[in-house]
């Protein structure tokens, strides 16, 4: 037998199929996926402007001053839509929205086109060790490293070349970055290429579009295969 | 039944007249190829209710765009890819019915004569062991050999490569072998049947 013998075996295991009406549950499935492409597209443009919103609110404080210190002086610019979920609470109080929740939260780190929270490309080392965000710098040759402040060596550090200072940064997972996306846990290493170095982004696309890079010239010792090349 | 349903894809200014023929026509279109559907749809499922959903959510989309459709003539070819689709995006999200394959006996029984309790084990383990194909292998060779589609079509329909085409018959035919070697004795056919 051939193939043929398939052919047949298959015609005659579809004829189990028991036929039935499908007239009125088709129109009203496409009645429910009419709702639900409504509903999705209003979804996807709320959450557009708030996305759009909280990056506003991200970049703005960032650019201002670092902020560390002024955590205390203007607080209620930036961390008072998040952590004041108390149960409890009445959101109509609007006075103690601004006192509590900036003093006990850090600030949240946020990914921007020009660095990690405080901690920003160009700047030397005594600069980004006054941040606090990272700690002490070692390495031979040019370029020296450290880890961020509270994360592991190899998961997340900032590299310093002498003539650029801050010249990298790899950020642990779970930063946010300006334009409210998260970084995941496959975040790539942050090797400048030189296509990324002529083209710094100011603004973050993806999670793989890496802004550290953006200010890095020449080639880092181990730029080529580099997977930075996804950003712009 | 027919009449009162209100196609979405005439605007308004169209006319009743136009919503009626529209929804007549989608009506008679349903009638006329359900059972077609189903008939793929089951082997693609290989369970009668996930059979029906598959069509029914088929049959939903092409309703959604039924006006242009009907206009180019073209419903049947995209309610079919769509079905085909579909069911490789259900497999992705993990909604395949696995789970019926042990509702499916195992039979390993030897199908040498033409009795029926022989045509039964057959096609019982066929079903098993298209169930143990993957989604995309299933549909390549539900649509190699039941809807008897050269390979040209079939890249057209699932959006691959001929290619891609001939090298899933290929291992679907194998695993078919090696799964069920009783069977492959019945279907002695190679990756380079047609």
């Amino acid at each position: 037998m051939t193939a043929d013998r398939l052919r047949l075996d298959l015609a005659e295991l579809a004829d189990e199929a028991i036929q039935i009406d499908l007239h009125d549950r088709v129109l009203t499935f496409s009645r429910r996926l009419g709702i639900q492409r409504a509903v999705a597209g209003s979804a996807a443009v709320l959450a557009l402007v708030a996305a759009a919103s909280g990056a506003a609110f991200a970049v703005l404080p960032d650019r201002a001053a670092p902020p560390m210190p002024p955590a205390a002086s203007t607080p209620s610019a930036s961390v008072t839509a998040e952590p004041t979920a108390e149960p409890s609470f009445d959101p109509s109080l609007e006075p103690t929205e601004t006192t509590t929740p900036a003093v006990t939260e850090p600030p949240t780190l946020i990914l921007g086109p020009d660095g990690l929270g405080a901690l920003k490309l160009g700047m030397s080392k005594e600069q980004a060790a006054a941040t606090g965000a990272v700690g002490a710098f070692d390495g031979r040759q040019g370029c020296q490293f450290a880890s961020l402040a509270g994360s592991a060596r190899d998961e997340a550090w900032a590299m310093h070349d002498p003539g650029l200072g801050i010249a990298a940064i790899e950020v642990p997972k779970g930063i946010r970055t300006v334009n409210g996306l998260e970084v995941g846990p496959r975040w790539p290493s942050c090797w400048g290429s030189t296509r990324m170095c002529r083209r710094p982004s100011p603004v973050i696309r993806s999670t793989r579009a890496v802004v550290c890079c953006s200010r890095c010239q020449g080639t880092p010792r181990r730029a080529t295969g580099s997977r930075c090349t996804s950003g712009r | 039944m027919g009449g009162a349903q209100i196609d979405p894809n005439v605007p308004a200014t169209k006319g009743s007249a136009h919503v009626d023929d529209h929804a007549i026509e989608f009506d008679s279109f349903v009638r006329a190829r359900t059972p077609a559907l189903l008939r793929s749809a089951y082997l693609l499922t290989g369970d009668q209710h996930l059979a029906e959903d598959l069509v029914q959510s088929a049959l939903a989309r092409t309703h959604r765009s039924w006006r242009r459709l009907y206009d180019s003539g073209n419903a049947e070819a995209y309610t079919r890819k769509t079905m085909y689709h579909l069911q490789v995006s259900w497999w992705r999200r993990g909604r395949v019915a696995e789970s019926l394959s042990a509702e499916v006996p195992e039979t390993r029984r030897r199908a040498s004569g033409p009795s029926s309790t022989d045509r039964v084990a057959v096609l019982i383990t066929l079903r098993a062991v298209l169930l143990k194909l993957s989604t995309r292998q299933r549909a390549v060779l539900v649509l190699r050999f039941f809807e008897d589609r050269s390979e040209a079509e079939c890249a057209e329909l699932l959006g691959v490569t001929v290619g891609t085409i001939k090298s899933q018959t290929s291992r679907a035919l194998a695993r078919l072998r090696t799964v069920a070697p009783e069977l492959a004795e019945l279907y002695v056919v190679n990756g380079a049947t047609r």
